[in-house]
């Protein structure tokens, strides 16, 4: 039962990481937006799922946050995607028009960082650093602890399942088609009425709504939800994810959120302490994850599964029959 | 009135601190064109090493430590560009691939930094801190020696930049780069060069800062960039003048802020400096070019 529990652990972060880096991978690995605030979305989904579902806050104590609407289940995590969208959306029309490619990436993630440190040290809109705690989840309160792991997984599973069947149809599409000219040459696919604006939004918005979804599973998977779990290092755990499997391949990207979170953050769980100090656990694996990130992105830069040129089916039909068919002046037989 | 006075020296101080960090983070992408997004360990690791010269074995006074910590820095940055950074911009892979090589290079050192240094708190030991009424003004012994390695550090930068060979051929290099090349400049050593001074920078902002902010951990470089990065977007990136304006415009701004509004949510006037800027102004105050022709400019060199 034991092992159980923690093969069930295991599979639910598996599948809230398969989301987020599906997300990240549509922004940066599609769009070729570098998003190195992106722990700040999934950051906005997890608070506003928690402020959903929780019940408001007692007038006096040291707890405070906003909101505090107590609704049941599916309708908190609605909510928490559609702020995190909402969010993404403003982020977007801040700047978007103005700025791409590098300036954007550093812009974004000063904008993160200076709401990072503005959510950490403000106590009255999520609790200053205490977080969040306490966040209720479905049936949580009819179900033993056991049960209740098999109820998260199963929607940890289908909201997996969801994003990565929309977002590997999308990849396909014409408009993913769009994000990746978009990403190799804007100004040619401005020449082809792509509208940049237009593309980096759609994507940045796809991305935004897997990143809530993903905060506000973890949110009401841990129960709570504090600063100290989207520190920019977070990011670029999910980034790493998203350059080891393959750049712009939405199967690539979960067999690297697979190798990078399962194996390398997980797996160095396993190793032997050496000399008896626990704080040097997370410094191991943040060390085997950017060993990693540094020697794919020397020797394999385009990640272990590489996105693929896009095929497209020989045409069956003659050229002749495009033509329309009652055309005598062009000297048709029929 | 004096209160405020007092009020916006302090914030003067802490523009003095930032600005060293901001200028040498700025200088660095001018003249190598892509910037490095780890950059908040280097001002770590320069607090670490100064911590180790400082306290842990030799007991050096804190300003050799810090003058040792500079060079360590320096001579770190020199190699790792050497080892790692012109192979690989050698290779001409996408922008993007370099920006996360440097941030992957600051994560891995940070991690490395904990697993020698732990994350327990540290403090530098430093001397006693005496008032120094100057006019109807107060600072303290620190403050001003703040003030005066800040002031020596952009003296430097400035003296440099305009009147020495290597000061013109990184001017050059950031100007136009192939043009430079054609002028027999080699922007290797260019780099290098730059990578020594931003890397001395660098480590001595790291220690400067650990000693203004008393107890430091880990995280010390990590927490700071929110205020490098803006004040380098807000003054116009690759402008050493800029980044010197975005560092008084942020501690000015910060220092009057906290009369207004309470402490805890002065984050938020980063915030809304950096909104309106970007908005207004993308390209920064002392930009050039428009946002988007800074970034033509990187992606034809």
């Amino acid at each position: 039962m034991n092992i159980l529990f923690y093969l069930t652990t295991m599979a639910i972060y598996t599948c809230i990481n398969g989301i987020l880096t599906l997300g990240l991978n549509m922004q940066f690995g599609l769009a070729g937006i570098l998003n190195l605030a992106f722990i700040v979305l999934v950051a906005v989904g997890a608070y506003c799922t928690g402020i959903a579902a929780l019940p408001p806050a007692p007038a006096a104590g040291a707890v405070h946050y906003i909101g505090g609407f107590g609704w049941a289940f599916p309708w908190d995590l609605l909510f928490g995607m559609l702020v995190t969208v909402a969010f993404g959306c403003l982020l977007g029309l801040i700047c978007f028009k103005r700025i791409a490619h590098w300036y954007l990436a550093l812009t974004l993630s000063s904008i993160g960082w200076a709401l990072l440190i503005l959510v950490s040290n403000d106590a009255n809109l999520f609790n200053g650093q205490t977080g969040l705690i306490g966040i209720p989840g479905p049936w949580q309160d009819q179900l033993s602890p056991f049960q209740y792991q098999f109820v998260v997984l199963a929607m940890c599973v289908v909201a997996l399942a969801g994003v990565f069947i929309l977002f590997s149809r999308i990849e396909h599409s014409p408009l993913g088609r769009g994000f990746r000219a978009l990403r190799e040459d804007e100004l040619a696919a401005g020449s082809l009425a792509k509208n940049p604006l237009r593309l980096r939004m759609i994507a940045f918005l796809l991305g935004a709504g897997a990143a809530g979804l993903g905060g506000g599973l973890s949110a009401i998977y841990f129960g709570g939800w504090n600063d100290s779990a989207w520190q920019p290092g977070e990011t670029f755990v999910i980034l790493a994810a998203v350059i080891v499997g393959g750049r712009g391949r939405s199967l690539g990207a979960l067999l690297g959120s697979v190798v990078v979170m399962d194996f390398l953050v997980e797996g160095s769980r396993f190793l032997p302490e050496i000399g008896g100090r626990t704080d040097l656990l997370p410094a191991i694996q943040g060390v085997a994850v950017s060993i990693v990130l540094i020697a794919v992105l020397w020797w394999r830069p385009f990640g272990m599964w590489p996105e693929q040129k896009e095929r497209f089916p020989k045409l069956r039909r003659r050229p002749n029959d495009f033509l329309p068919a009652a055309a005598p002046a062009l000297g048709g037989t029929e | 009135m004096q209160n405020i006075a007092q009020i916006l020296a302090f914030g003067v101080v802490d523009a003095a601190v930032l600005a060293v960090a901001a200028v040498a983070f700025t200088l660095q992408f001018g003249v190598t064109n892509y910037f490095n997004f780890g950059y908040g360990e280097w001002l770590t690791l320069g607090a670490f090493v100064a911590f180790g010269f400082n306290n842990a074995v030799l007991h050096l006074n804190v300003w050799l430590a810090m003058l040792a910590a500079g060079l360590v820095t320096a001579l770190f940055s020199v190699t790792l560009n050497r080892a790692l950074f012109a192979p690989f911009v050698a290779r001409r892979p996408d922008t993007m691939y370099i920006l996360i090589m440097t941030f992957g290079v600051g994560f891995l050192m940070n991690e490395l930094i904990q697993a020698i240094w732990g994350t327990d708190y540290r403090q530098l030991a430093y001397g006693g801190d005496d008032l120094h009424p100057i006019g109807p003004l107060q600072f303290s012994t620190n403050q001003l020696a703040f003030l005066g390695v800040s002031l020596a550090c952009m003296a430097g930068t400035q003296l440099i930049l305009s009147h020495t060979r290597l000061g013109r051929s990184m001017r050059a290099v950031s100007d136009n780069r192939t043009l430079a090349v054609i002028c027999g400049i080699k922007p290797d050593r260019v780099a290098d060069a730059t990578w020594l001074m931003t890397g001395f920078m660098a480590g001595v902002a790291g220690v400067i800062l650990a000693m203004q902010i008393h107890s430091f951990s880990t995280d010390i470089g990590d927490d700071y960039v929110y205020l490098i990065f803006p004040a380098v977007i807000i003054g116009g990136i690759g402008r050493a003048y800029g980044a010197l304006i975005g560092a008084l415009i942020i501690g000015l701004a910060t220092a009057i802020g906290v009369l207004v509004i309470p402490a805890s949510v002065s984050p938020l006037l980063v915030f809304a400096a950096l909104v309106v800027i970007i908005i207004t102004r993308p390209q920064g105050l002392l930009g050039g070019a428009t946002g988007r022709g800074i970034m033509r400019q990187a992606e034809a060199a």
